[in-house]
């Protein structure tokens, strides 16, 4: 087991920057989840620290010892590719092998691992197949199935399940989870799917634009989000954001007041609140008010999108609500768990009363 | 109705444009083909059922029948030695050409400078005449003034001024040598494009699950080759059974028939012992040969499977 360290590094394709000043520690046995969107440079990141790209700028270490010019071979890390990377001319079970055949371990000892490796991944019974011969959501488990079947000292993991129904999605998490946990191997993950990042992460890294935005756990960045991108892109759905003034400790924007302990000198900000802590009130009775533009079900809890002003909210009502297109309705909002973010720079403002002092 | 009328002749003209035009455009490319390959298959085929000895008359002989191709095939030692040297000369220059082919794609096939530059000047001794190649070794391999003769005498003492040509394993083996210089290169631009056209990720997941250099060379590039190399294995398998004209202009088949292959066996019959009729069925016997490896080849490259 070790720890990843990335300091400091850069990555240039030509003229074009894909990673900028990245620093980012992981500790020996955490599990570190990439997450942002496409073309933020999460592969890029994993890539670097399993020795396909090289770092154009910075350091990169793997238990303390300097890598940057350490061939992929020699840094004992397993991945799972985001395109899988299986090899076409080997059986399922010849490619989950293929690192331990490498190692010299050969005999019963490879089939026991292999056949333990493929079970784990439910794959079992298509030990005999060619890549060909899958569906991608079983060369995708082939391809997990081939970095867990050793213990190597990181787990580079990239979009591992992203081509999985939703049942066999929820299973593997959970095995990749307890798995990870019994062998203490310091693993750091790519997903686009933020509830995988939540239940599995002992702490998130959300990029954008080859730069990492907020390095926290999953609790925090949920809470307390460090600027407007990681407000906007944790979450389903969405955070509300809504552009307004500050002035004598109340809230304003067009249709919207809401009264709370704000900072003195607000001036313009962004005002962000969650959707669970948005609540529907009867016209007139609330803080914002407005029409409802949209009402969806999403199983448990329907979500009213709400026009107010020249600013759209979403709110999380129970089950039971029914409000037609443009029948009008006012909204509450849950004081304590306002977010305010500076309109120029985007940063989460700090203000006095919240006890988590972001 | 006047309107219809011209594009009703519009739409015939269309028919005969698409029926009956092209097989007017082609036509001279298939006359081409008809008298440079029909033909002299044809009357090669008929020749060799006659006796015909251009050193008796310049008039086609009697009539024999298959009477030529059993002399070939029961009792002609000459051809069995020239058939035993084809052989031999195939066997060796298709691993040795292919080899160094490969060897010289993997060195080769990145985007540096010198790899580009590299190629370029690999790709001259396959762009010359064979018969050229066989003059400039002749050259090369001359044991007072030949550059590469004297290169082997440093390398190797044992063969310091040595007379390639004039033993014949060492002009079996300068035959070969001279073979893969000129035809190795074909084969080299053949495996880089196949190099290039290889899953890239496969080779990053074998680096990432530890394989060395030769592991990976081995047991994840050269299987995925395998396609690839069996139409050049089976292409030069073609290339070495018809090889003649560096055999004319390195060796001339000699010392004494040591490297007399079938191709300089048929043309020195033909020409040198004017043997018309003979010639051109131990021709049929080596086209026939060619021809089941062709068959392979074509099988093989039709009806690949997509991976
Ligand atoms: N070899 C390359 N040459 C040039 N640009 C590249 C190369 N590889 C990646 N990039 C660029 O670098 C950026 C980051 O790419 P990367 O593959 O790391 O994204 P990602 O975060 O993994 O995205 P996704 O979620 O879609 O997989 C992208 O803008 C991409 O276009
Ligand atoms: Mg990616």
């Amino acid at each position: 087991m070790a720890s990843v360290e990335l300091v400091g590094v850069e990555k240039r394709f030509g003229s074009f920057s894909a990673l900028q000043h990245l620093d980012l520690s992981v500790a020996d046995g955490e599990f570190l989840v990439l997450l942002g969107p496409s073309g933020c440079g999460k592969t890029t990141t994993m890539r670097m620290v399993a020795g396909l790209e090289e770092a154009t700028a910075g350091e990169i270490l793997i238990g303390g010892r300097r890598v940057n010019d350490a061939l992929p071979k020699d840094r004992d890390v397993a991945m799972v590719f985001q395109n899988y990377g299986l090899y076409p001319h080997m059986s399922v079970a010849q490619n989950i092998g293929y690192p331990l055949k490498v190692r010299g371990i050969g005999g019963p000892d490879r089939e026991g691992r292999v056949k333990r490796a493929a079970e784990k991944v439910e794959l079992g019974p298509l030990l005999h197949r060619k890549p060909r011969e899958l569906s991608g959501g079983q060369r995708q488990r082939v391809a997990l199935a081939r970095a867990i079947v050793r213990t190597p000292q990181v787990f580079l993991m990239d979009e591992p399940l992203s081509n999985l129904d939703a049942k066999l999605r929820v299973t593997m998490r959970a095995e990749i989870k307890h798995l990870q946990h019994e062998l203490g191997v310091t693993t750091i993950y790519v997903t686009h799917d933020q509830i995988e990042a939540m239940t599995l992460a002992h702490r998130v890294a959300v990029m954008n634009g080859g730069v990492i935005q907020q390095l926290d756990t999953p609790e925090a960045i949920y809470d307390r989000p460090a600027n407007l991108f990681v407000a906007g892109f944790i979450g389903s759905p969405p955070m509300n954001l809504v552009p307004g003034r500050i002035a004598g400790g109340t809230f304003q924007a067009p249709g919207i007041t809401i009264a709370g302990a704000f900072p003195a000198a607000g001036g313009d900000v962004i005002l962000g609140i969650r959707s669970e802590d948005v609540t529907i009130a009867a016209p007139g009775e609330g803080s914002i008010e407005g029409q409802v533009y949209a009402s969806e079900l999403t199983g448990e809890a329907v979500l009213v999108t709400v026009s107010a002003g020249g600013a759209r909210l979403i709110a999380r009502a129970p089950r039971s609500f029914r409000g037609g297109f443009g029948s009008p309705i006012a909204l509450n909002v849950d004081a304590g768990k306002i977010h305010l973010f500076d309109e120029a720079t985007g940063r989460r403002i700090a203000f006095a009363d919240r006890s988590d002092g972001g | 109705m006047p309107g219809i009328l011209p594009a009703r002749r519009f739409e015939g003209w269309g028919r005969m444009h698409d029926r009956v035009l092209k097989y007017w455009l082609i036509a001279p490319a298939l006359l081409v083909i008809a008298g440079t390959l029909l033909y002299p298959l044809v009357s090669g085929l008929w020749y060799s059922l006659h006796e015909w000895k251009l050193s008796d008359s310049p008039a086609l002989g009697p009539f024999v029948g298959l009477g030529n191709y059993v002399v070939a095939v029961s009792d002609d030692p000459d051809l069995l030695n020239s058939g035993r040297v084809t052989l031999i000369f195939t066997v060796l220059s298709v691993v040795c050409t292919l080899s160094v082919a490969m060897g010289l794609a993997v060195l080769l096939s990145g985007n540096g400078r010198l790899e580009v530059n590299a190629r370029t000047l690999l790709v001259i001794p396959f762009a010359m005449s064979p018969a050229l190649v066989g003059v400039s070794w002749r050259f090369l391999l001359n044991p007072e003034f030949g550059g590469f003769s004297a290169l082997i005498g440093a390398l190797v003492p044992g063969l310091k001024g040595a007379s390639f040509l004039a033993d014949p394993t060492l002009a079996m083996a300068a035959l070969i040598l001279c073979d893969v210089w000129h035809s190795a290169p074909y084969f080299m631009l053949m495996f880089i494009g196949a190099l290039a056209s290889l899953p890239q990720e496969t080779v990053e997941a074998a680096q990432v699950d530890g394989a060395s250099r030769i592991r990976l060379f081995f047991e994840i590039v050269l299987p995925q080759l395998k396609p690839v190399l069996a139409i050049a294995v089976l292409l030069k398998i073609i290339f070495s059974l018809k090889v003649l004209d560096q055999v004319i202009t390195l060796t001339n088949g000699g010392p004494g028939t040591s490297t007399e292959t079938l191709a300089h066996f048929i043309y020195q019959t033909a020409f040198r012992w004017y043997d018309v009729g003979y010639a051109a069925a131990t021709a049929y016997l080596l086209a026939a040969c060619m021809a089941v490896f062709a068959a392979i080849y074509f099988q093989l490259i039709t009806e690949r499977r997509p991976a």
